[in-house]
Parts: C-alpha cells; sequence; structure tokens
C-alpha cells in the first residue's frame, strides 16, 4: 500500500456530497463558523438535484390560502402513512423559511430531468460496508415513477438545513477528534486496491448490465413473491460473479473504469436489499405493489423495514416502528386510512 | 523570425489503435476519438472505433458508452444526467462544441471526430481541465449581494419582468461549450473571463433585487476580463441551452458606456 500517498486534512465537519442537502448543510455549518469540508465526486452542478423536476413545495400562503398542516396530510398520505409523522410535520413546518431564505440567497428556481448515471447508490453501499442497514429500500423508485418530486427537493433543503444547526448546537468549532486508530484507513484502501487491480474474466459493464436486468424484470413496478424469488437467485449470482471483476485501467488519473467499478460494487448491495426487501414486506403500500399482496397490511405492515447486506450478499432483516406521533400539539397525528385520490 | 514552441504533448500522433467493426455488421460509423494517457510520456493519438449502429443508441454519449462498457474500458469522459441539464459531456463533436448526450452522431457527416473542448489542459482523454474556468465563475461573485435586509418572512418580490430577465441566463449549466469555442479565451483565458463567467456576470447585473450593481460593473472595466470580447458569436453558436452570451456581453458594455456619460 505504499505506492498510496496521503495527506492528512482536519474539519471541524466533513460533509459527504455536493447535491442540494449537502450543499445546504455546508452553507449552514460555514455560517455557523466551524471548518468545513464538503466532498464530491463530481463538480456540484452536476449533482442529480438540477435535474429534479415539479418545484420545491412549501406552504408559502401568497399564492392564495394555504398551510403547513395541509401540506402535511398531503405528505402522510402520499407517503401511504410509512412516513414518520413527527420529521414530516418538522419538514412541513419549515419549509416556508428554508424556501425563502433560499430565495434570499438568489437561488434561481426551475430546470427539468431525471436518474443520471452517476447516481450509484454509494451512500447506501457505505452504510452497508460499515454495517449499518438500509431502511425501506423495498420502496426505491425505477425513473420516471424518479416520488413526490417537491417534496424531495424540500426534504434535502429542510434537513440539510437543520443537519448544520444540529452541528452547530453540538460541535465546538477547533475541538480536536478522538484519534483515529493507525488502521482507520486500510479497509477503505484494500478495497481499493483490489477493485483496481482486478483481474477477473468479467467486464464492469456486463455485470451491471446483468443487474438491471434482474431488477427490470424481476423488481419492476409490479411484483409478486415468485418474481422476487426468481430475482433473488439471479441477483444472488450477479453478487457472486462480482468478485470475477476485471479492470483494464490501473491509473491513478481520472480513471472512471475504477470508479464505475466502485460505483458497481455499492448497486450491488443495494441491489440486493431493494429485490430482498420487497420480497420480505407482503402488501402493498404505496411504491410497492405487490400483485400477490394486493391490499395495504397496517396490522402486520405499518413498520419500516432494516435491512442488512453482508459482504457475501446475505441478508439479515428487523423492523423500526412508524412515528405515528406528531412532533408537537400544534397539529394532529393522521390516522391511517384507505389511501384513495 | 520569431520560433515558436508547441506545449508539450499538443502534437497529435496518426497512428492510433483501430478497432474494426464486428463482422457481419450493416450499419457502420467510424468514431475518431483523442486519446491521451497522462501516465504515459506519449503524445496524444487518435483512436479509431468502428460501431455497429444497429445495437447503439443515437446520441454521440450513447456511442461513446457503447466503446467504454463493450471495447475499451479505459476510455475517459464525463457524463452524468443524460438529457443536457447537467453539463457534464461537454467535448468537441465534428469541429463544434456541444453536449454528447444531446448531439445526434446522424447529424455528422462522414466520421465523427470527437475531441476534448479545445484551449484547455487535458487530463485525460476527453476530459479537460476546467480548474480555471470555475474559478473565473466564482469571481464574479454568483450570488445575491444585498445591502437591505430581506423583508421579514418574505421573499423578495420581482415583477415579472425583472424575474424573465434573470430567468434565461439562469439556464446556464456552465458546461463550457461557449468559453472553449472563443478565440479571444483561447488566447487570453488567463485575463479574459469568457462568455460563461460573462453571461453569470450579467444574470446578477440585471437582478433588481441585487444592490451590488455598480461594483459588478466595476469589476468588469478592464481590457481584458470584459473587453477581450470582440462580437466573434461563437459563444452563441455554440450554446447547448440557446442561450445568448454575445448579448449579455454587449449589453454590459452597453451600461458601462452609459454609465461613463
Amino acid at each position: 500500500m505504499s505506492e498510496y500517498k496521503f495527506i492528512d486534512h482536519t474539519y471541524d465537519v466533513v460533509v459527504v456530497g455536493a447535491g442540494g442537502a449537502g450543499l445546504r448543510a455546508t452553507f449552514g455549518l460555514a455560517e455557523a463558523g466551524l471548518s468545513t469540508a464538503c466532498v464530491s465526486k463530481v463538480f456540484p452542478t452536476r449533482s442529480h438535484t438540477v435535474a429534479a423536476q415539479g418545484g420545491i413545495s412549501a406552504a408559502l400562503g401568497d399564492m392564495g390560502d394555504d398551510d403547513w398542516r395541509w401540506h402535511m396530510y398531503d405528505t402522510v398520505k402520499g407517503s401511504d402513512w410509512l412516513g414518520d409523522q413527527d420529521a414530516i410535520e418538522f419538514m412541513c413546518k419549515e419549509a416556508p423559511a428554508a424556501v425563502i431564505e433560499l430565495e434570499n440567497y438568489g437561488l434561481p428556481f426551475s430546470r427539468t430531468g431525471t436518474s443520471a448515471h452517476t447516481c450509484t447508490g454509494d451512500g447506501g453501499g457505505v452504510a452497508l460496508r460499515a454495517g449499518l442497514p438500509l431502511q425501506d429500500v423495498e420502496f426505491v423508485q425505477f425513473h420516471p415513477t424518479g416520488i413526490y418530486g417537491a417534496n424531495s427537493l424540500l426534504d434535502l433543503v429542510v434537513f440539510g438545513r437543520e443537519a448544520a444547526r444540529h452541528c452547530a448546537r453540538v460541535v465546538k468549532s477547533g475541538t480536536p477528534h478522538r484519534a483515529f486508530k493507525s488502521d482507520s484507513a486500510d479497509a477503505a484502501l484494500a478495497r481499493l486496491d483490489k477493485i483496481r487491480h482486478a483481474k477477473g474474466s468479467l467486464r464492469t459493464a456486463d455485470i451491471r448490465l446483468a443487474m438491471q436486468r434482474v431488477m427490470q424484470s424481476d423488481a419492476a413496478v409490479f411484483r409478486t413473491g415468485e418474481t422476487l424469488a426468481d430475482g433473488r437467485r439471479k441477483l444472488a449470482e450477479v453478487f457472486a460473479s462480482f468478485s470475477n471483476v476485471r479492470v483494464t485501467d490501473r491509473s491513478m488519473v481520472w480513471n472512471t473504469d475504477l470508479i464505475e467499478t466502485l460505483e458497481l460494487d455499492n448497486l450491488l448491495g443495494q441491489a440486493v436489499a431493494t429485490m430482498h426487501s420487497a420480497e420480505n414486506r407482503k402488501e402493498s403500500r404505496g411504491a410497492q405493489a405487490r400483485e400477490d399482496f394486493p391490499n395495504r397490511d397496517d396490522q402486520n405492515w405499518l413498520k419500516h423495514t432494516l435491512c442488512w447486506v453482508d459482504a457475501q450478499g446475505a441478508t439479515k432483516f428487523n423492523y423500526r416502528r412508524v412515528h405515528l406521533n406528531t412532533l408537537t400539539d400544534e397539529v394532529e397525528s393522521v390516522a391511517p386510512k384507505a389511501r384513495t385520490y | 523570425m520569431a520560433e515558436f514552441t508547441l506545449p508539450a504533448n499538443s502534437k497529435i500522433r496518426k497512428d492510433g489503435r483501430v478497432c474494426k467493426a464486428p463482422p457481419g455488421a450493416k450499419n457502420v460509423r467510424v468514431f475518431k476519438i483523442y486519446r491521451f494517457d497522462p501516465d504515459s510520456t506519449e503524445n496524444p493519438r487518435i483512436d479509431s472505433y468502428e460501431l455497429d449502429m444497429d445495437s447503439c443508441g443515437p446520441m454521440v454519449l450513447d456511442a461513446l458508452i457503447k466503446i467504454k462498457n463493450e471495447i475499451d474500458s479505459t476510455l475517459s469522459f464525463r457524463r452524468s444526467c443524460r438529457e443536457g441539464i447537467c453539463g457534464s459531456c461537454a467535448m468537441n463533436i465534428d469541429g463544434k462544441n456541444g453536449l454528447a448526450c444531446i448531439s445526434a452522431c446522424a447529424d455528422v457527416k462522414n466520421d465523427i471526430r470527437i475531441y476534448p473542448l479545445p484551449h484547455l489542459p487535458v487530463i485525460k482523454d476527453l476530459v479537460p481541465d476546467l480548474t480555471n474556468f470555475y474559478a473565473q465563475y466564482a469571481s464574479i461573485k454568483p450570488w445575491l449581494q444585498t445591502r437591505t435586509p430581506a423583508p421579514p418572512d418574505a421573499e423578495r418580490l420581482q415583477s415579472r419582468e425583472d424575474q424573465e430577465k434573470v430567468d434565461r441566463p439562469s439556464a446556464c449549466i456552465l458546461c463550457a461549450c461557449c468559453s472553449t469555442s472563443c478565440p479571444s479565451y483561447w488566447w487570453n483565458s488567463d485575463r479574459y473571463l469568457g462568455p460563461a463567467a460573462l453571461l453569470a456576470a450579467y444574470r446578477w447585473i440585471v437582478d433588481s433585487r441585487d444592490d451590488e450593481t455598480g461594483e459588478r460593473l466595476d469589476q468588469l472595466e478592464d481590457p481584458y476580463r470584459l473587453y477581450r470580447c470582440h462580437t466573434i458569436m461563437n459563444c452563441t453558436e455554440a450554446c447547448p441551452k440557446d442561450l445568448n452570451p454575445a448579448k449579455a456581453i454587449a449589453e454590459i458594455k452597453q451600461t458601462l458606456a452609459h454609465r461613463r456619460h
């Protein structure tokens, strides 16, 4: 590993990703006087936030009567009651201030678009390797079904802003970190080095295409236990085939062959979590449409899925309760009922 | 007699790789692509790839991805949204700057020649170094500068007309097609801001909510930063978003002229 040279940097806070949430957090952190690094794999204006459709929603009340409580109701209903209502209350209540703030910074509001080549589930991959579960990934949507878009932009602005506020409350500028263990970077470096020198017989693009085909045919919008079980078996083969990947470009400058292969590793973990979670959730709710379980089943499935994926592609499940409680008494909880539009 | 020395690695070798189309391919097109490997001491070369267009998408980016996926995974280029909104895949296609994702192969006659954006240092293959370009964008302070506080809990309202003035120039995606098509920028990119940064400057100069208009104009009143624009108009011709940087620059010059008199 001695061929890799390191430069250590020290910051109060490191933000990973320069999409809307990351940039909003970074801005707030810098404003709070914390030394902040924002790390991104693309130049910020290339991030996927620029392609979001449908604007950003907030109950500003400037286009007629509006109230954040109605926005909250729409959002809870839109989530088919799987959204945590304390978080939704927070988001909708903070929305007007967060959006007006953006306007005051001079942000222009418009542009259209969809899922990009750089959206490769890297955050999910990092979480899985750290032994953390992914939540509710059975609801990962395929373009262009792409969520209530106006809320996804709001989500990242409100929670990016709040992440900065939270850090400003708990982090004192200049406070040293606990010392890292001397081997703290070894696992990440070993992964990079192994993939960079991968000498297998399968091209990255071929494994990726195989994965895409399985996901498209067996984790499609309409799913059954049969297609999902079939998909699980096929995906296991694709996952295993990654150990036989080949990287041709061994260079250290702008090596997109290496990057795409690291991204594929991330994608595979997410694909497994999505397929297994979809098979595991035996009901239809929101974006999960099971033809063999056409109805929502609040009795058994009004709960969040937590899915762990280990290095061999094996999954483990646990659950979190849905927060049907609100954050404050300024609004009442929206009780589950059949969703009709 | 004056002697000129070309920068290192600027001469292109003609003896690049040739990858033949698969046997039986009926709809073959040739892609001639600039390759540069920063790790080698060799000069750049042009590789030729013959593709069967019956199994390739219609856009130049589709062809590049096909080459990377199926023939040569070392080919390096930027790409992301594949629909003309992120600005990543700007390059020189058939002698014109454009976005590979929205440039149709069918619009190019004969061989499809693909080079990096002109007159920028090349990092690798089709990936240019945009450091100076981004620094120039940052230099025009592309954010709202105000002296008056914002109204409490409300937007700084604009008339529809005022909003429309900033609407189009705000649609710039910083792809650099315009600046790197400009001969003035080629010769003086160290001091001339170029059309992309000037379009951005214009967008804030005409924003009715901004209080630093005078300072913004002061910053541009310079023989190089602004006045190296000689109305060549390549910028407007190159813009894949149909924006008009040349007109924006002309309006800045006009505003400065009015201010002097």
